[in-house]
């Protein structure tokens, strides 16, 4: 179908307008607050300068590297976890549940109704010193003191892995299930057994499913700051909790602003090297 | 000589439907064999059991002679064609049709080599076709592309599902010369699932009807049409004029017709269904046939081949007739009396009531 191009005009101008007001004009606000030539700190101002970069040389301190780092170590296994768990649950939703796939389907968004925060917050609650999970390891006298399951590592990263699997499931689900029966059922029947078909055939064609949940998981993932600062403590330190911090506990915009913009640069750089190598190979 | 397939006394149930009745069939080496129903009488079912993609509750599955029942069909050696559905997407075609070979790991330039051959002999040029994508493909081209993947591996037993179902009519009628002729060429057993009779007619060298889950009649296309077993399989080929009445040493009665002469033909006597086809039926000069009945014509419907006039016999009793020659159809408008008649011999007996 062509569109004329007032049609795409009308079509496309509130999203249009929704983005320039609300992402592009900030982002440039931003990007301009990281150079210093908006909100010019006191230092820049008794110098004189118009614009630095001296916020971009804070923000590549070896400690900032190595939050960066974590932060992108953490939305890769939380982005591999998910897959690994959503696979097989889209699989089964996609292709053998087919009665109960609408209700399994809701039961997989129904996390997502709930706001983020609550559910950070459950978790705390569920693992916490005096939550469920070690009320009932005590009362069942498998261990008698509480064991310290939040504020680690492994804490964070199951909170992510929790709230980004429905994300991961519904791609996953809907290139699943339009796979072809009758394709399946032609592998088995030109002699490859189960599992062959699963990696020859089934896997394969899904592909562009796994492409999606991966965008779809890792990019937010990135830049997750509610789940770490919940669930992480004081001492598992992310980019999201390191941007929040700048921003609001140090009141360095500048640096907060900066590393904003690096972060974004290096995620936005993986995603269009993804795009490119693997989208390509897909023609997703 | 043993059998390619035989199924004996097959009952597939899903839940509460049985799907598959009681079935028993004997397919022989190098035959086309037609399954012929309508939708949901069962025979996908049949096919897909043979296949092994469904295990039968009752009764047995053989192949060669020996039971397959739970042989799973990556080691039964049996093709099985769907639509042009079952493509894999993400191969070009020489992969789809490399992919069993692939299976049965078979040197890479054997490989190659056959896949160009069967290439070649369901004409898809490999220098044309070979790197082609699969959604590059029409329907008819990916049809190929199914019976190519299964024909490479030179099964025994070709299982097609309704193989031309998608397909224009004129590309259907060319794929239809084309199965005929691989059949031959390969040597292979075909067994063919359709609900189109005059696909199976035109085919098979034995024909299955099937009718709720159960085999009505097994014969030659010739058998089929012109002694139908029954009233279902009368009016399910073809169209039929179905006669219920009684018969009486040499008379068929009919209520609202006058006796039918059965002109020495042995035919028990007692409440019976008599099938008459509509082409058998003449309208010219019908005076002096052994059987002529007066009627009126309440309906002329155009088609093409031929014109099919519907006539009014009595209050209960409406035939149709089939008129082939235009100049005849010609003579011939809704309203008008006509005398219509037909040999005693084509009035074929399809079973008691």
């Amino acid at each position: 179908m062509k569109l004329s191009r007032r049609a795409l005009i009308i079509l496309l101008l509130p999203a249009t307008l929704f983005y320039t007001v609300f992402f592009i004009i900030p982002f440039f606000i931003s990007f301009g607050v990281s150079l210093g030539i908006f909100l010019p700190s006191d230092v820049q101002i008794s110098r004189g300068e118009l614009f630095t970069l001296r916020y971009y040389e804070q923000v590549f301190d070896q400690i900032f590297l190595r939050v960066f780092i974590r932060s992108i170590a953490l939305a890769s296994a939380t982005t591999a976890l998910c897959l690994l768990i959503a696979y097989p649950m889209a699989y089964y939703i996609a292709v053998k549940a087919a009665r109960y796939r609408n209700f399994l389907l809701l039961l997989v968004i129904m996390p997502l109704w709930v706001t983020f925060l609550l559910r950070a917050y459950a978790l705390l609650t569920l693992l916490g010193p005096e939550g469920f999970v070690n009320g009932v390891l005590l009362s069942l006298g498998i261990i008698q003191q509480p064991l310290f399951l939040i504020y680690n590592e492994t804490s964070v990263l199951l909170g992510m892995v929790y709230s980004y699997l429905p994300l991961a499931v519904l791609p996953l689900y809907s290139t699943l299930v339009r796979i072809d029966k009758t394709v399946i059922e032609a592998s088995r029947v030109l002699g490859a057994g189960p599992l062959k078909t699963f990696f020859k055939v089934t896997l394969p064609i899904s592909w562009p499913g796994v492409f999606a949940a991966v965008l779809l998981t890792f990019i937010p993932a990135a830049g997750e700051f509610i789940v770490p600062s919940f669930l992480g403590g004081p001492n598992e330190v992310y980019v999201g909790t390191l941007i929040y911090n700048a921003f609001l506990a140090a009141r360095n915009w500048n640096w907060g602003a900066a590393m904003s913009i690096v972060y974004i640069s290096v995620v936005l750089l993986g995603v269009v090297l993804y795009l490119r190598l693997v989208g390509e190979e897909l023609r997703v | 000589m043993s059998k390619a397939v035989e199924l004996e006394n097959i009952v597939k149930k899903y839940g509460r439907v049985v799907a598959v009745d009681g079935v028993s069939l004997e397919v022989e080496k190098n035959t086309f064999f037609s399954i012929l129903g309508p939708s949901g009488c069962g025979k996908t079912t049949i096919l897909r059991m043979i296949a092994g993609l469904e295990i039968p509750d009752a009764g047995f599955v053989k192949m060669d002679g020996s039971i397959v029942n739970n042989v799973p069909p990556e080691k039964r050696g049996v093709g099985l064609v769907f639509q042009g559905t079952a493509v894999f997407p993400h191969m070009n075609v020489f992969n789809n049709i490399a992919y069993g070979l692939k299976m049965r790991k078979m040197p890479k330039h054997e490989i190659e080599e056959r896949v160009r051959s069967v290439m070649r002999l369901v004409n898809l040029p490999p220098e044309v076709y070979g790197t082609r994508r699969v959604d590059q493909l029409s329907g008819g081209e990916r049809q190929r592309v199914e019976i190519a993947r299964s024909l490479v591996l030179e099964p025994k037993v070709l299982l097609l599902d309704e193989p031309l179902g998608p397909l224009d009519f004129k590309i259907r009628q060319k794929m239809q010369a084309e199965l005929k002729r691989l059949q031959k060429t390969t040597a292979t057993t075909f067994i063919y699932v359709t609900h189109d009779q005059t696909e199976a007619l035109s085919l098979s060298d034995k024909i299955a009807v099937m009718r709720g889950g159960k085999v009505v009649q097994v014969g030659t296309p010739e058998e089929i049409y012109n002694q139908p077993s029954d009233k279902f399989v009368a009016d399910f080929i073809g169209e039929s004029n179905l006669l219920e009445g009684r018969v009486d040493k040499e008379y068929f009665y009919v209520e609202g017709l006058p006796p039918i002469a059965l002109n020495g033909r042995v035919v028990p006597s007692g409440k019976v269904v008599m099938a008459i086809r509509p082409e058998r039926i003449e309208m010219l000069g019908a005076e002096k046939m052994e059987n002529h009945v007066k009627g009126i014509i309440v309906d002329k419907t155009y088609q093409g081949v031929y014109t099919v006039f519907r006539v009014q016999l009595c209050k209960e009793l409406v035939f149709t007739v089939y008129v082939t020659r235009p100049d005849v159809a010609g003579r011939f408008a809704v309203g008008d009396s006509v005398v219509i008649g037909w040999r005693s011999s084509d009035c074929v007996l399809v079973g008691g009531l």
